[in-house]
């Protein structure tokens, strides 16, 4: 079993029992509750994997390329939820995550499911709420390595954004950004895109790290 | 067993070959016949109108009694045209919203209007899952305030139901400008744009795109969306056009579903204009023929003199329109699917009031009927129409009295009988009643033991299955039935009134982009009495400038009026006014009745005078544009003014209690807003007419236009800035902030602006050193910090922009070096604004300065996101 099936087992096991009981009628809103607790108490220890996909090689001549990485966002307590975007910024390229959530359990993450996304995009660093919601943008330095770094700190009991900070190598950037459509508990899928990558480029990778959750793409 | 299976095949071919042909022919002929129709959109290139002339003679309204007959007179003019295919609408058509129209070869490319978009990230980088958003600026469509374009070749409106079909079954992609040697020769870029066309249609292009995201197979790729909520796609070697199926009337016909015979199959041009549409919807009035150019004739029976016709045109079609009249009558209440544009011709009813509504601004005129009441109600999205009937009773030759259908006799039936009300006996009377057509005769008597005193009684009057209240005939007595104090007065007798001495209206105006706020009117009611007398008379009535009044109620009038007042009865009416302008000077408007005595041969008259008052809101700042508005910011100065006389304008009490004031001018009243945001109201008066005006106080927001500045001297912050001793020459670095205030829309010109007190915070390295203790801070501390005391405000000039904002800086003297590690502190600096002599203060956002050097030397302010850095050690000498 590898890290990607595990993160999806435990929703996998209550929907089937839930189902399973419902049929049966013997499933009282009390017991549905305590199901929905347990099985949200164990989220955590499944859901964050030591998963690194890689953005795979370029294969079109649109030079688009993509990966979709389970994860979760719901956590016990989470605290804080931070995201770090490290990549080559050119004029003429892209690489940007999205977070969303597989509503229709493809394993993949469509625009239309993509609920926040965030990213580097031809000179501009960039927040977009959903695919074709509000995009704001701070222009960069373009033919630099550079790292955007989202700093989100939650109410630990709602687990909603209270407060975050958007910088790019230490300065703070994108400061119009809406904080509470930086995190969702309900997200599960990353989608990592590359546009525009120089072909000898090496191509980022998303790593999860846990407490406090993390997203790190280089 | 093959020869007796051959004979019984030709023995059937035999029967049924001639009834098969028979049915082809009839076939061909209705297609033929189909063809030549066109559709409502009038995009499909083989349209052609076959103008059908009508068989109806141009007659006015008022040239005949047979007035409104549709052979002979103002019925509509017909035509038309048959959809080049006929076509079942499907299931699947209906689910999807669209359906094809037709498939021609491939046509050019539409070529790019001015302010076409190109996506330049696409362009640059390329895109293949990737998608963006176009607003409807300029290009609009039913079903969406905008779509999402994907890169992939999809395109999605804003109503989720409403999905385009996909225009091919691979995905597209755009090649990205460094790949576009991978183009076959010949092709240049791959580009996506989007464009609004002069026709109101969105146009999105993929130029020179991967299907299949193989660069060897590149295409382009165009769909257009129409404003009737069709589209058409073009490809290379074909183009596709959609046609919107709409949900109210899925064949495209005109006639909506619930009243067409066949909503599936596209049947005629049948908007109002065409024998069709009066087939269906008005088939108990008229037989309309297809064949014989569109005429119209009149069902049996039907008493064509009771129907006249309104018309009515859409701006944006196909829409339906609905008339629903007050009451049932043998049109019943007719329904319109008009296409944008296209003038409909719909009958109704005399005397029956229709509510007249659309899904989209429509117009609704009677153009060659001036009787004939219009009156709007909102958005342009619903009016009522009304013919009122007035009835006139005159005394016949044999004694009773003959009632007469006003303004032309349209026929119909009169009754009066006890279901409507019954005889009326005055006390003391005893009277019968008979009646033959539009006579009735009274036999009135004494009886009781106060004598005779008369009757009334109420009728009906029925047209076309509709039935109207007639008034209530009076029935004196003889002479010498009088008697006692209930005796009407001999003489005749008249009186006008209008129940305010004027009427108050502001126009339109607009408070924001795209916040218009419709012309509103205080109204009047003018009333209008006459008694006839013992001898009865002529009761006439007229009226001058009341075209500057618009009724809104009660009946509608044409003056000048005359009418018979029968003797001892009475003509009553009352209309309902607003303003439509202002008048020209004080009592301009004048209404007078009088009545003729047919007796005696005297008169009798009265007058009533009105006024149209125009009150005009006007801010009293150049800024904005808009001064005419009801939006301001605190304490902006308003002049209330009104034409042709000067009203009162009265303060509300909260008004004054926030500090709002209203003081007299020359012309006008000067109204200071209050400073605190809320709502407000002042009145206008003259008399017992009121019109209360509301306005809304904002309070700003703030937005920054950072304008980083490194000054050449720092002489203008020399003589403040510095630790002592430190004198003139000390440098630093600093930044030019300035401030717009938002909305843009108000003045905050009477504002002020300033920084308050902030304590330096997170204090660290260089600036920890003991000669800045107390010095950082800022806004109190001499010397040490050029802050923007409370007292030093700045005043919001044009355009609610600080003409010379905040500037911060920090200066060091270059003796203090070396700078160690260099340091840092914070500031958080609230931003206040006030209204200079008023108690209320009010706060923006804090700003964070952030203050540093290094340590070889450069000094840092960051403000706003907005860093300014200097190194110390250069000459800033002047």
């Amino acid at each position: 079993m590898n890290a990607q099936t595990r993160v999806f087992e435990p929703a996998f096991v209550f929907s089937a029992n839930w189902q399973m009981a419902v049929k049966e009628g013997m499933v009282k809103v009390g017991n549905a509750v305590c199901m929905i607790a347990v099985v949200a108490a164990a989220l955590p220890s499944f859901a964050l994997p030591p998963v690194r996909p890689s953005l795979p090689p370029v294969a079109y001549a649109d030079t688009e390329t993509s990966t979709n990485v389970p994860f979760s966002a719901w956590q016990e307590s989470p605290g804080r939820f931070r995201l770090y975007l490290t990549c080559r910024t050119t004029p003429t390229n892209n690489v940007q995550m999205a977070f969303g959530t597989d509503i229709d359990g493809d394993g993949t993450l469509s625009l239309s499911e993509s609920d926040l996304i965030v990213g580097w995009d031809c000179g501009a660093w960039f927040v977009q709420y959903g695919f074709d919601g509000e995009r704001i943008e701070h222009s960069g330095n373009a033919n630099d390595m550079q790292t955007l770094a989202c700093v989100v700190r939650l109410n630990p009991g709602a687990a909603t954004p209270v407060s975050a900070e958007v910088t790019v190598d230490g300065v703070p950037v994108l400061a119009g950004v809406d904080v509470a459509r930086l995190y969702r508990r309900e997200w599960n899928v990353i989608r990592l895109t590359g546009r525009g990558l120089a072909d000898s480029a090496a191509l980022p990778e998303v790593r999860i790290l846990p407490d406090p959750l993390s997203v790190i793409v280089r | 067993m093959v020869v007796i299976a051959e004979i019984i095949r030709q023995t059937l071919m035999c029967i049924f070959a001639p009834l098969l042909g028979a049915s082809l022919a009839a076939l061909a002929l209705l297609l033929v016949f189909r063809s030549c129709r066109n559709r409502c959109g009038g995009r499909v290139a083989s349209a052609q109108w076959v103008a059908v002339s009508v068989a109806m003679a141009v007659c006015t309204l008022f040239s005949g009694k047979n007035t409104n007959g549709v052979n002979g007179v103002g019925g509509p003019h017909l035509m038309q045209f048959i959809p080049p295919t006929i076509q079942v609408v499907t299931a699947e058509d209906i689910s999807n919203g669209w359906r094809v129209a037709e498939e021609t070869a491939a046509g050019p490319f539409a070529q790019p209007p001015s302010g076409v978009v190109t996506n330049e990230r696409w362009r640059l980088r390329g895109a293949h899952d990737d998608a963006v958003r176009i607003p409807a600026d300029g290009w609009s469509y039913p079903f969406a305030s905008g779509v999402t374009v994907f890169s992939l070749g999809e395109i999605r409106s804003d109503i989720r139901e409403h999905d385009f079909p996909r225009a091919f079954e691979e995905d597209l992609s755009l090649f990205p400008l460094a790949s576009r040697h991978l183009l076959p020769e010949g092709r240049q870029e791959s580009v996506f744009w989007y464009a609004a066309t002069p026709s109101n249609t969105l146009l999105t292009t993929w130029w020179n795109a991967a299907l299949g995201r193989v660069a060897t197979n590149v295409v382009s790729f165009q769909a257009e969306l129409f404003s009737d909520g069709g589209f058409a796609y073009r490809y290379e070697d074909r183009t596709v056009r959609h046609e919107r199926v709409w949900p109210f009337d899925w064949d495209g016909d005109g006639l909506e579903n619930s009243v067409d015979p066949e909503p599936l199959v596209p049947g005629a041009d049948a908007h109002g204009t065409n024998a069709e549409w009066y087939n269906v919807v008005c088939s108990n009035l008229f037989e309309a023929a297809e064949g014989d150019g569109g005429a119209l004739s009149w069902q049996d029976g039907v008493n064509s003199n009771a129907y006249y016709f309104v018309d009515v045109v859409a701006s944006d079609g196909p829409a339906p329109i609905y008339f629903t009249g007050d009451r049932a009558s043998r049109l019943g209440n007719p329904v319109v699917v008009a296409c944008g544009g296209e003038t409909n011709h719909v009958p109704l009813l005399m005397g029956v009031e229709y509510s007249v509504t659309s899904t989209v601004p429509i117009t609704v005129s009677a153009p060659d009927n001036a009787d004939v009441s219009v009156a709007g109600v909102n958005d342009g999205r619903s009016f009522s129409v009304k013919w009122p009937l007035s009835f006139g009773i005159l005394v016949a030759s044999g004694g009773g009295y003959e009632v007469e259908v006003m303004p032309f006799d349209p026929g119909g039936d009169f009754s009066w009988s006890e279901e409507d009300g019954g005889l009326n006996l005055r006390s003391g009377s005893v009277c019968a009643y008979s009646s033959v057509g539009n006579w009735i005769g009274f036999s009135c008597g004494v009886g009781g033991n106060c004598g005779c005193n008369g009757c009334s009684l109420a009728g009906t009057y029925s047209v076309e299955c509709a039935s109207f209240a007639m008034p209530s005939i009076w029935c004196g007595c003889g002479t010498s039935g009088y008697g006692g104090t209930n005796e009407p007065p001999t003489a005749p007798t008249v009186s006008v009134s209008f129940d305010k001495p004027v009427v108050f209206y502001e126009d339109a105006y607009t408070n924001a982009p795209n916040d218009v706020v419709a012309k509103h009117s205080t109204n009047t009611v003018l009333s209008v009495s006459a008694y006839g007398g013992e001898s009865g008379g002529m009761f006439h009535v007229s009226a001058s400038n009341i075209g500057k009044l618009v009724r809104t109620g009660g009946r509608a009038m044409s003056f000048p009026y005359t009418a018979f007042v029968p003797p001892h009865g009475g003509v009553s009416f009352s209309v309902e006014y607003e303003a439509e302008t202002h008048s020209d000077c004080q009592d301009d408007i004048s209404v007078s009745a009088s009545v003729l005595s047919g007796g005696s041969g005297t008169s009798c008259t009265a007058s009533a005078f009105i006024t149209a008052v125009e009150v005009s809101i006007v801010a009293e700042s150049n800024f904005p544009t808009n001064r005419r508005r009801h939006v301001f910011g605190p304490a902006e100065k308003v002049k209330v003014s009104s034409v042709p006389i000067q009203c009162e304008v009265l303060p509300s009490s909260v008004l004054l209690a926030n500090e709002g004031s209203i003081t007299g001018g020359d012309g006008y009243h000067e109204v200071k807003i209050p400073v605190c945001c809320g709502e407000y109201s002042i009145m206008a008066r003259y008399g017992n007419a009121e019109l209360s005006i509301l306005f809304t106080t904002i309070f700003p927001n703030e937005s920054l236009r950072v304008d980083a500045v490194r000054r050449p001297t720092y002489d203008e912050f020399v003589n403040r800035v510095g630790i002592e001793p430190f004198t003139n020459g000390c440098i630093g670095s600093a930044m030019h902030v300035d401030l717009s205030l938002i909305p843009d829309y108000v003045s905050f010109s009477n504002i002020r602006l300033a920084e308050g007190h902030a304590c330096a915070q997170n204090v660290q390295g260089f600036f920890t050193n003991a000669i800045f203790q107390g010095h950082l801070d800022h806004g109190v501390t001499e010397g040490a910090w050029d802050g923007v005391s409370i007292e030093e405000t700045t005043r919001i000039g044009t355009y609610n922009e600080l003409v010379d904002g905040d500037t911060v800086a920090f200066g060091l003297d270059p003796n203090l070096r070396p700078f160690l590690d260099g340091g840092s502190f914070d500031l958080e600096i609230p931003m206040i604004w006030f209204v200079p002599g008023s108690s209320v203060t009010n706060n923006l956002h804090s700003n964070i300065h952030f203050n540093s050097v290094n340590q070889g030397g450069t000094v840092s302010v960051r403000k706003y996101e907005r860093t300014q850095s200097r190194d110390i050690t250069e000459d800033w000498s002047p």
